[in-house]
């Protein structure tokens, strides 16, 4: 028992000093690609009509005067405290203005995950079941256009049908305007459940709707075609035709003994699109008027406000360190094999 | 397999009841909770990120929007585009311009209940000496503010500056007590991200996700029960979107494109064009081949303006004639720009200019200065010369400015006064001493200078017009740079929302105009 709590805590050691180390590395890379790039922060900061005196005091304040080597200290010192600094457009905390937009964002993301999750993997499953004929040959023909389909043209197109023309769910924005929670998460849906309001909620989930249907297209393509694969492969293996001759009902055959089987690449899958979305989210929170995270980098890079894009590139690389170490953790508890393989023991 | 095939007849009824329930929950908030505030509240899309609400940073058109609307400020321009007071009565320059006595609006208080008193201009003008960015870029002559009553102070330049005056137009009044309580280590800087400490004719009610809603002051200065009760900014960045909410009734005033304007009136609404603004090719006057005034005047010659003009700004506007944009006033009757290849070719011919190259940047970001460039690229051909297209990001592209060795060639832009006086343009654009920040074609011209600088001198607003259209003329005769055409955004608008066309100091529409025909 020792000897596995041992085991335990040097495995949770690994995973914490493996994600320090990654965002360290990362951190690196992006403040000194960010000093390496055309463009002078503290003129951008100053706005175009200052004078060179103007600037010059601008780069002092933003502690852009010493060496790289300096600057670098400096920014690592500021981030062992925590501190993200300041951002040189709005002259505000970059925490602050990155924890103002970011539940927007994860709100979305993790909408789309769930209706990645309930739709790709049953669909799958049930293509995978129904693996041949006319219809699988169209099922896998619509879910290759839908997968191949632009986000920013799928956006359009269904905003324009679903919201503009039939007027089921609503165009744009976050939430309507009049409507309004106090704001505690960030995260509207919560935050209307915290108020107690089911309207705020039902809106807040309106609005969520076809953003988050937009943005799971792709990805949700993108699953199917690896569940059904892999599904397929399982059940032609000799060990399901054994489990079906024991008389075992057909849809224990599929969740109980082969969807079982291909959980860890979906899992692994699911990780690396849920920090991808992130990424992806920027186009269909243009077009959706909503205000999130991809716009607030693509502002920052815009106006070269180098504490507000390492600062965003720092909280992305959190997500998927943290994604990472989730998955990973799923997939000891659920896998022995996985478990004696990443914390030792008997599999 | 009978199990199998339960399975597979489940799953899409599960599927089908999922959807349903969609759409089920969807509908129960289909219904517009504001029908009933649609008369007295206002809903304007805006596009790009607000960064900040500190007045400081009204040299961001998005944040100067806003503050126009929460702020007042001493003086503003009135809807023919002059100069008004605002909380200033009366505003005199002494002999030397360098000196600027102002009487201030008795009886004006802020937001807070504080009374509005000349120490409050005082703090606001040395905040922004003492911050050293945004809107002091527009007052960099300020030096200090002598208070002499509660309504009466005089402002002191380090220099001679008739422009001073309109810039005040930038400059929001801020409540100086409001801010003391909470200026923290930064003189208020994070707290005026999302506060208010103004006087204006709206009061910040929430800030949320991008949507500012503003609350009509009930003690206004200057209270017109016909502004809307509630003004609300969204965000949409996505024009389409904008033009789907416009006509679904979500949205009352947004941008368009100018393809949609004819689908948008047959919809009942209003379309107007607004924000002025003039699409510009920057030469670089000093180094390069663009210092020959031949190779500028040649690819002045050679560019269709009026298909740009068409294709590309939906025919919103009018061809270029002169330096600056058509809406100021103080500009001298000057040709209107053409095309004529087979004169662009004689020029470069009369110079012996054979086999030239040349590279123009541009800011991919925007479609339309794309595709003006590709047009550009397209009419050179034509005349033999090569134009290289390299895409700048508009913050790389201000560090180029820093020296006329670095200026590009070409660069393709656009631009619109800070405020309406067209001293400002001359002085940014075209003096030698602002080489190396706004003057973007690194051009020099001792008369042009010694010009702007008499009229920047002088407190005669006819003398200083007149000075600004001499200017004007030897620019334009230098071939500095090559004005393109005055073009517009269109605004598409609820048909019962009056003062669209009435500009704000920057050019965009101003919010805090707006009123509700009863």
């Amino acid at each position: 028992m020792r000897n596995h709590i041992i085991q335990i805590a040097a495995f949770a050691a690994r995973k914490i000093v493996g994600a320090i180390v990654t965002l360290w590395f990362l951190a690196t890379v992006v403040f000194f690609l960010g000093r390496l790039t055309p463009g002078d922060e503290a003129r951008a900061a100053a706005g175009a009509s200052a004078t060179p005196e103007q600037v010059e005091a601008i780069r002092r304040r933003l502690g852009l005067t010493g060496s790289l080597m300096e600057q670098y200290l400096a920014y690592l010192g500021r981030l062992a405290h925590g501190d993200l600094g300041v951002s040189s457009s709005s002259q505000g905390p970059v925490a602050g203005a990155i924890f103002a937009v970011l539940p927007h964002t994860a709100e979305l993301v993790v909408t789309s995950m769930l209706i990645i999750v309930t739709v790709a993997i049953p669909l799958a499953v049930w293509s995978a079941v129904r693996a041949s004929g006319a219809g699988d040959t169209l099922r896998r023909l619509v879910v290759i256009i839908a997968a191949g389909m632009p986000t920013f043209w799928a956006a359009i197109l269904l905003q324009s049908l679903v919201a503009g023309q039939w007027r089921i769910l609503p165009i744009s924005g976050i939430a309507t305007v009049g409507i309004q929670v106090p704001p505690v998460t960030g995260l509207r849906t919560i935050d209307s459940v915290l108020a107690g309001s089911p309207i705020a909620f039902w809106d807040a989930v309106d609005h969520l709707i076809l953003p988050a249907v937009v943005l799971a297209i792709p990805f949700s393509g993108q699953l199917f075609r690896i569940v059904r694969a892999e599904l397929l492969r399982v059940l032609a293996r000799e060990h399901i035709e054994v489990v079906r001759a024991t008389g075992v009902s057909g849809r224990h055959v599929i969740w109980d003994h082969a969807f079982p089987q291909i959980v860890n690449p979906v899992l692994l899958i699911l990780g690396v699109d849920f920090a991808g979305m992130f990424g992806s989210a920027v186009l269909v929170e243009s077009v959706f008027g909503r205000d999130g995270f991809g716009s607030f980098m693509t502002n920052a890079m815009a106006q070269k406000d180098t504490a507000a894009v390492l600062g965003g590139v720092l909280v992305i690389g959190i997500i998927v360190v943290v994604t990472s170490i989730v998955i990973d953790t799923i997939q000891i508890i659920r896998d022995p094999r996985v478990r004696a393989k990443q914390i030792g023991g008997a599999a | 397999m009978r199990h199998i095939l339960d399975t597979r007849r489940r799953l899409p009824a599960v599927l089908a009841a999922a959807a349903a329930l969609t759409v089920l929950v969807s509908g129960c908030t289909g219904q517009d909770p504001n029908a009933s505030a649609k008369t007295t509240q206002i809903v304007v899309a805006y596009q790009n990120q607000t960064t900040t609400l500190d007045p400081v940073r009204a040299d961001y058109v998005q944040t100067d929007n806003l503050d126009q609307a929460l702020y007042d400020t001493l003086v503003t321009y009135d809807k023919d585009r002059k100069l008004a007071g605002r909380l200033a009565t009366s505003y005199t320059y002494n002999a030397q311009v360098d000196a600027l006595t102002v009487t201030l609006r008795d009886g004006v208080a802020f937001h807070s209940g504080n009374k509005l008193t000349a120490e409050d201009v005082k703090f606001t003008l040395d905040r922004a000496k003492s911050l050293s960015l945004g809107v002091f870029g527009y007052i960099s002559s300020y030096a200090s503010t002598e208070v002499k009553s509660p309504t009466q102070l005089v402002i002191h330049l380090s220099r001679p500056d008739a422009l001073f005056l309109g810039a005040l137009s930038r400059v929001h009044i801020l409540d100086h007590a409001l801010v003391a309580q909470h200026a923290g280590a930064d003189q208020g800087q994070s707290w005026l991200l999302d506060h208010e400490a103004g006087s204006g004719p709206y009061s910040l009610k929430d800030v949320s996700s991008g949507t500012y809603t503003l609350s009509r002051a009930p003690h206004y200065w200057q209270f017109d029960a016909t502004r809307p009760d509630r003004l609300v900014m969204r965000r949409i960045d996505d024009l389409a979107t904008t033009k789907q909410e416009i006509q679904a009734g979500n949205v009352d005033i947004g941008s368009i494109n100018p393809a949609d304007r004819d689908s948008v009136s047959k919809s009942g609404l209003k379309v107007t064009p607004t924000t002025f603004i003039m699409a510009y090719v920057y030469f670089n006057n000093a180094t390069g081949p663009t210092a020959d005034p031949a190779v500028r005047r040649a690819v002045m010659l050679a560019y269709d303006y009026a298909a740009g003009l068409k294709q590309f700004r939906g025919n919103v506007g009018s061809l270029a004639a002169g330096p600056l944009l058509n809406t100021l006033t103080c500009r001298p009757d000057l040709p209107t720009v053409g095309q004529n290849l087979d004169q662009a070719k004689k020029v470069l011919a009369d110079a012996g200019i054979h086999d030239l190259t040349l590279t123009m940047r541009f800011q991919p970001a925007f479609a339309d200065q794309a595709q003006e460039a590709t047009l550009l690229q397209s009419n050179l051909k034509e005349i033999g010369v090569t134009l290289n297209l390299q895409p700048i990001a508009y913050a790389d592209y201000l560090t180029t400015l820093q020296s006329k060795d670095t200026i590009p060639e070409m660069m393709l832009g656009t631009a619109s006064p800070v405020y309406p006086d067209a001293g400002v343009d001359l002085t940014k654009q075209f003096a030698t001493a602002s080489i190396g920040t706004t003057n973007q074609s690194a051009y020099s011209n001792s008369k042009v200078d010694a010009l702007i600088s008499k009229a920047n001198s002088s407190a005669d607003a006819q003398a200083r017009c007149d000075l600004y259209k001499q200017a004007q003329t030897i620019v334009s005769d230098d071939a500095a740079i090559m004005p393109m055409y005055n073009t517009a955004r269109l605004k598409a608008s609820r048909p019962d929302i009056l003062d669209v066309d009435f500009a704000s100091p920057n050019g965009n529409v101003a919010i805090e105009q707006l009123r509700i025909k009863k």
